[in-house]
């Protein structure tokens, strides 16, 4: 029998498993300043953030079919901030009337020496990019629109090269299991932002 | 931030571990030392599994998870002659979605737990060493914050000798 879906399981062990709620689009260059706009109008007052990160992707391969995936992720702007390490589930398989994309995830901040740590560990880069764009708040929602850069020379984030003529945009929430009124908050903020920008629930094993 | 020796601390002879404890921590109190509350350091250790071993071509290594109940918000992940982690204590649910490659040997948690004094600008921890639930030793942890350089005798040495 199948262990249940974590957003039944507010808590496993002692510990509350947080739930990432996701929606994403893109736009084009072009229509990045008029995206912006309607952003900063929307958006909780505050200077829009930007940011500079540079992600690196790394695999633990078992006897599993599929390997294990960690995020660690830095800030090349942001002197003494520390690294950020993420876990990402499986997409919940639900009902197919919740609006967002529901995945189990696990936000660590470390020291810098993550990357030694996780190949000590056994981990292997898989691949890492560079991340370029704005931040943006609505209460518990963090609205990003970036830009993804491929890393020409493997570890030097000197050289790079814009992977596509579009910004990423996702809307997300962090939020403990078994609050699916997130997603129809995530949804209702989505209308606003049309039809600058469509943003929806994708399924990343669709595109494989 | 100042500088800190922990060492491991004999049992007086003919006396247990609780015995020797309450010994050291009576002296620490006729030195004029201040009780101020409690401390627990605990270590968890994890192999390497050996699905993982197989897929990877290396020797299982062994990784220590330790917690300090000074640093509460903390955890510290060390491999032998290896780095040390730190990050938060979200750590601590990512290496139980990690069971399936890193098994962790529950019998062999160990921790030191006992009472917290300050001593001009020593801060003297006493703690008992336990495995389970069995009692296997006495640490003694000293951090001289630097403040003050009023005291230079050696606090170990005071230690050494037993009261009669």
């Amino acid at each position: 029998m199948e262990a249940p879906p974590v957003t039944m399981m507010p808590v496993t062990g002692g510990t509350i498993n947080m739930m990432e709620y996701l929606l994403q689009g893109s736009v084009l260059d072009h229509s990045l300043e008029s995206l912006i706009h309607r952003l900063r109008g929307l958006c909780d007052n505050m200077e829009p953030e930007t940011f500079l990160d540079h992600e690196m992707v790394f695999l633990l391969k078992g006897q599993q079919a599929s390997p294990f995936v960690l995020r660690a992720r830095r800030s090349m702007d942001r002197a003494g901030a520390p690294w950020h390490l993420r876990y990402l589930g499986q997409p919940e398989v639900g009902d197919k009337n919740r609006h967002a994309l529901v995945r189990n995830c696990v936000d660590i901040a470390t020291s810098e020496n993550l990357t030694d740590f996780l190949m000590e560990m056994g981990f292997r880069m898989d691949h890492e990019f560079v991340a370029k764009g704005h931040l943006f708040r609505k209460g518990i929602m963090k609205i990003m629109v970036y830009k993804i850069f491929r890393i020409l020379v493997p570890g030097s984030t000197d050289s790079t090269e814009a992977l596509s003529l579009s910004y990423l945009v996702e809307l997300s929430v962090v939020a403990p299991a078994g609050q699916d009124m997130v997603s129809d908050d995530m949804r209702n903020f989505a209308e606003q932002l049309k039809p600058l920008v469509h943003l929806e629930k994708i399924d990343p094993k669709r595109l494989m | 931030m100042g500088v800190t020796c922990v060492s491991q601390m004999p049992v007086a002879e003919g006396k247990s571990v609780q015995q020797t404890v309450e010994l050291l921590t009576r002296k620490l109190e006729m030195l004029g030392a201040e009780k101020q509350g409690t401390f627990c350091v605990d270590c968890e250790t994890y192999h390497t599994a050996a699905s993982t071993l197989g897929s990877q071509g290396q020797t299982g290594k062994l990784m220590y998870v330790m917690h300090n109940s000074e640093h509460p918000l903390s955890c510290f992940a060390l491999f032998e002659n290896g780095p040390c982690l730190i990050a938060d204590t979200n750590f601590d649910v990512l290496m139980v979605k990690l069971k399936g490659f890193f098994q962790s040997a529950k019998a062999s948690k160990i921790e030191t737990r006992g009472t917290r004094y300050q001593y001009c600008d020593f801060l003297v921890k006493v703690g008992t060493v336990t495995m389970g639930p069995s009692a296997r030793g006495i640490s003694v942890e000293i951090l001289w914050m630097g403040r003050k350089l009023e005291r230079t005798s050696s606090l170990s040495s005071n230690f050494s000798q037993y009261p009669t």
